[in-house]
């Protein structure tokens, strides 16, 4: 089908990293269009495991292997996890028990901002491949953070107010990003706000100066500290069954920061428990796997840790002759 | 000369006889001597008789005319004969009579008035000045008759009573058009000895008059004066006398009365023109012109300068009514939007039940011709909004000149990205066309079946220049020019300068070949039909190409940009993992260079787009949607394109120098980027044996190698030093003139400065 594109642009995965079908068969499939689409833009949206509450057991393992299998394949992976998307749910919808659909209806909005300028008029839009060369400066620092502002249910809808520099402020709360890291402690090393619905440029950039004061949000000192900004003036809808309130104007935070390091140390942490002991490898071995394949996968994830440290500590000092 | 004005010209009611003998050259009989006759009733009889004779215009017994006149010359006729009295006449009846001699001098000029004046050269309004005049001389004739009766049968009746009825009836109004009369031909003979020479004072006299007044010289109007007294000219004069005799109840009456009877035809053409946008003025009466050749043929091509320049406003000779400028462009404006709704096939009879019924309340006269001005407004927009779907037609302009249909054209952009590489003289415009046609099949609106593929002659950064160089005119030295042919040479010595400086252009210049690839050169070009290149005219046009063609050249820097990415971050030869420690710092730093690259390009194209052109053009739309006034529409469409190039850097040409050398070093860069695959290969060994095959025999050297690489660092250290450079150049423009005209530069500046910290 992807041949009968007039004008394809690349591939939008969703899938998920703990196991079953997303972890296996989705890196597979990856590769496979890699092989044949090399030069299109694949995005990922990949459901992280979360820290606390797990649906399998093996999770760190299939994470990992997943990651370092998709790590070369996929251009930019947007990582959300259950626990903290819960989290929001809860708090910002008032939803006691939140359920998958309450998930889906707010990652299925984060996925209609990023591609809201492709399928709207506008005059200054970003094709997919914009949001890897946005994002990503260098080839394996592909995992950006996701936030999206507002989110209120429809019973409070009434009494907030929404402006510009509010939900901007918001999307940097560390409460509202959909993997549970704290970004404060991060460094930022580029930011997409993509805004929607009735959005004056004016107030936008007033909003990102603002963001841009405050201690919380570091960047990092070898890059030009411009945020990239994206409006499409088509507003937001909220699907019928959603939680979501409609609202006239939302913006949706994509942004490089070295805080997400932390989710894969933790994960990391979790897969080196289990391999010291060898737990569960059986299982992957008797499937045709080998052993080597677990450690090669480890040592690419550290690797990447070790990226994203290097990426936040010691670039200044090489930048010495550079002039600004 | 004076006769044969006579001769060639028939007049309709010319005097068909010929004129009485004078008594000084033909006399048979000698009248008795006055000094022979005491008797004061007696000589007051014979004088009366004579002076009878007299009020009709011709000789008497005692009262001739003086030695000058003579009847065959018209001149004298229009002047009015001066009477001689014969001396002997009794000093109390000489008195009255040379007061009632007057009223035969006038009588004599004012039927000759009526013989030379009722022609059809001079108008429409004149001849029914003559028409009124004739009719005067009818009641006077009348009179005449009735105090030749009372002379001949009352025996009561004397030289006094004569008098004193004349004074009531006859003598203010005889002498009100008298004096008239008198006006008309003395302005007519002054008139008909102006020159060429004249004309020129005048028109210069005009420019100075406009730019003292209104800062600008009004194209609108002709400041040319008429040969002849006609039309307005007319109802000037007499409205001037009105003006003068206001005090005066019976002359006023008088006055106003003929006035208004002249003035009816004028009042018709007005209503013609305000009401259905018709110019019915065969003999240039009205103070509105056509100004064009009658086989003037309209074409899409000349139609908007047809319409600017079709009708003019002629100074000469307005009724005071219409001295204020801005109800002489409403009159001007009303019938010609008028007329461009008669010419699209807009039945306007059943529109306007107001009429101007008469010139001499002006209030009502304001009124009138404001609603009609409202009304041809309201009407022209309604055609502009509701027949033309106006509001589409600039949205689909705004889509494809400035770029809203982004997904469109960066598709475009992307299949044509090769053409746009190539040097503009290679470049294949059919092939652009198809591409485009293929692209944009699915659209239907107007706009895209008009849009035209165009490769200029000139880049369009070396265009903008070259429009900023124009040297005005130097106004002072037109001014003090003294006829047509100086202003001539004046234009030419521009003309003259700008091909000279272009030759040295062209010679010197050894351009870059960034600078001639064909995406500097390719444009849109549309040519709108009748009647919207009226607003959008081919200025609007231009403006909307230049900054479309900035926004393609910027859509194309971008794309190069990242094309370059990917080549830097995703190939694999540079994404090799094991280049010695300086190999990688380098690419790093290379990497770091483009990102600042990309982020100057994204934070000027978001100013651009977000604060430049989407802000304004909502702003622009919110104001059309009550505008109240075809003007305005054109002014605020105006408004909206003078701000965006003010605002984007186009219109400063020391930014847009700088500009141009800023994209050339980020495409250059790029290319440089591009090339440095087999460079990189041959730097590392390891690279090179897994390619070895393709360098076709080249050896690995080491110190080669190392001549390599501190070239590569030469290089990029270049390139980052120019770039930084021009960069600080482009904020502290930014700056300058954002504080001195601009300021919606100090946006950018700040924004530039915030992501772009300077050292100090």
């Amino acid at each position: 089908m992807s041949d009968q594109c007039d004008g394809l642009q690349g591939f939008l995965f969703t899938h998920s990293l703990g196991g079953g079908t997303g972890s296996g068969f989705g890196a597979l499939l990856l590769e496979q269009l890699s092989l044949e689409y090399g030069k299109k833009a694949k995005l990922e949206f990949a459901v992280y495991p979360a820290p606390q509450n797990s649906t399998s057991v093996v999770e760190p393992y299939n994470t990992v292997l997943t990651t370092h299998t998709t790590l070369e394949h996929a251009d930019c992976t947007f990582m959300i996890d259950n626990e903290a998307t819960y989290d929001i749910c809860r708090r910002n919808l008032d939803i006691q028990r939140p359920n998958f659909a309450n998930l889906n209806n707010m990652i299925a909005q984060v996925v209609s901002s990023v591609t809201a300028s492709l399928r709207f008029d506008g005059s200054l839009n970003v094709d997919l491949n914009e949001f890897q060369t946005n994002l990503v400066p260098y080839p394996r620092i592909h995992f950006p953070l996701v936030g999206y502002a507002p989110v209120v249910s429809n019973s409070r809808s009434s009494h907030e107010s929404n402006s510009v520099s509010e939900i901007t402020n918001s999307c940097f709360e560390p409460g509202n990003q959909m993997v549970k890291c704290d970004p404060r402690v991060g460094k930022y090393m580029a930011t997409c706000l993509l805004y929607r619905g009735d959005v004056v440029t004016r107030d936008v950039q007033n909003a990102v100066a603002q963001v841009k004061t405050k201690k919380t949000v570091q960047l990092v000192d070898w890059i030009p500290t411009g945020f990239k900004i994206g409006i499409c003036y088509q507003p937001p809808t909220a699907p019928p069954t959603s939680d979501l309130a409609s609202v006239s104007r939302a913006v949706c935070m994509l942004s490089n920061t070295t805080a997400i390091a932390e989710a894969w140390r933790r994960i990391d942490r979790k897969f080196d428990l289990m391999y010291s002991k060898r737990a569960f490898v059986h299982w992957y071995v008797g499937e045709g796997m080998e052993e080597g394949e677990f450690t090669e996968a480890r040592e690419d994830l550290a690797a990447l840790e070790r990226d994203y440290e290097e990426i936040g500590y010691d670039q200044v000092e090489q930048e010495g002759e550079e002039e600004y | 000369m004076e006769t044969e004005r006579q001769v060639k010209t028939p007049y309709l009611n010319a005097r068909l006889v010929n004129f009485q003998p004078l008594c000084s050259k033909h006399q048979k009989v000698k009248p008795l001597q006055l000094k022979d006759l005491r008797d004061l009733r007696v000589q007051e009889a014979l004088i009366v008789k004579d002076l009878l004779y007299v009020l009709l215009g011709l000789e008497g017994a005692y009262i001739r005319y003086s030695e000058g006149f003579d009847p065959n010359i018209l001149k004298l006729r229009l002047l009015g004969p001066d009477y001689k009295i014969n001396k002997n006449l009794d000093t109390s009846l000489k008195d009255v009579t040379k007061r009632i001699v007057h009223l035969g001098r006038m009588y004599t000029s004012l039927v000759a008035f009526t013989e030379y004046y009722n022609s059809e050269k001079f108008g429409q309004i004149v001849q029914n000045f003559v028409y009124e005049v004739r009719q005067f001389l009818k009641n006077y004739i009348f009179f005449l008759d009735s105090m030749d009766q009372q002379f001949k049968f009352n025996k009561d009746f004397n030289i006094r009573q004569l008098e004193q009825d004349l004074r009531t009836h006859v003598s203010y109004k005889m002498l009100h058009l008298y004096e008239i009369v008198q006006t008309i031909e003395k302005l007519n003979q002054e008139r008909s000895i102006i020159t060429q020479d004249n004309m020129f004072a005048n028109f210069i006299e005009g420019i100075r008059h406009d730019i003292q007044h209104t800062g600008s010289v009004d194209l609108l109007s002709d400041s040319s004066s008429h040969r002849l007294v006609k039309g307005g000219l007319l109802l000037k004069i007499v409205q001037d006398r009105i003006d003068e005799h206001s005090g005066d109840l019976k002359s006023f009456e008088f006055l106003s009365q003929i006035f208004n009877n002249i003035s009816k035809l004028y009042i018709d053409m007005l209503n013609d023109w305000i009401t259905k946008g018709i110019l019915n003025d065969q003999n240039n009466e009205f103070f509105i012109i056509s100004n064009l050749a009658h086989d003037f043929k309209i074409n899409s091509l000349n139609s908007e300068r047809y319409w600017d320049s079709k009708y003019i406003v002629k100074k000469d000779g307005l009724p005071k009514q219409f001295d204020n400028p801005e109800i002489q462009y409403k009159v001007l404006q009303t019938g010609k939007y008028l007329n461009v709704l008669r010419e699209v096939g807009v039945e306007l009879d059943s529109f306007f039940n107001e009429r101007v019924t008469t010139l001499s309340n002006s209030n009502n006269l304001y009124l009138t011709l404001d609603n009609a001005y409202e009304n041809a407004n309201k009407l022209i927009l309604d055609l502009f909004f509701h027949g033309y779907n106006f509001k589409k037609i600039l949205k689909n302009l705004q889509k494809y000149y400035l770029l809203n249909n982004i997904g469109q054209f960066q598709e475009f952009l992307n299949t044509n990205f090769h053409e746009f590489k190539k040097p503009y003289t290679h470049i294949s415009k059919s092939k652009l066309q198809r591409t485009f046609d293929q692209i944009c099949k699915n659209n239907s609106d107007v706009i895209f079946q008009l849009l035209n593929i165009i490769i200029e002659k000139d880049s369009i950064y070396d265009y903008l220049l070259e429009i900023l160089k124009v040297e005005p005119i130097d106004a002072e030295k037109a001014l003090t020019a003294t006829n047509f042919d100086s202003i001539k040479t004046l234009i030419n010595e521009t003309l003259d300068f700008d091909k000279h400086h272009n030759d040295q252009n062209s010679d010197g210049n050894n351009k870059s070949s960034e600078l001639i690839k064909s995406i500097n050169f390719f444009t849109f070009d549309i040519i709108l039909p009748f009647p919207l290149n009226l607003i959008i005219n081919r200025t609007v046009i231009i403006q909307f190409q230049l900054i479309f063609r900035h926004l393609i050249n910027l859509h194309y820097t971008d794309k190069q940009l990242n094309e370059t990415w990917f080549e830097i971050n995703q190939n694999k030869i540079w994404k090799y993992k094991f280049f010695n420690k300086s190999i990688s710092k380098w690419i790093t730093r290379v990497r770091s260079l483009h990102d600042r690259m990309k982020d100057f390009i994204k934070i000027y194209f978001g100013f651009l787009v977000y604060d430049l052109i989407d802000l304004n053009w909502g702003d622009f739309l919110k104001k059309i949607d009550d505008v109240e006034n075809f003007e305005d529409l054109s002014n605020y469409l105006q408004f909206f394109l003078n701000t965006i190039l003010k605002s984007s850097i186009l219109t400063t040409d020391k930014l847009i120098k700088i500009w141009v050398k800023i994209s050339q070093i980020i495409n250059g860069y790029c290319n440089f980027l591009l090339s440095l695959r087999k460079v990189l290969i041959l730097l590392d060994l390891n690279l090179f044996t897994k390619y070895d095959e393709r360098l076709k025999g080249q050896l690995f050297d080491e110190e080669k190698n190392f001549e390599r690489f501190e070239k590569l660092n030469l290089y990029l250290n270049d390139y980052l030093e120019g770039f930084s450079q021009h960069l600080n150049g482009f904020i502290e423009g930014l700056r300058y003139y954002g504080e001195l005209e601009t300021p919606d530069f100090l946006i950018l500046a700040i924004r530039l400065e915030s992501s772009f910290p300077s050292k100090e």
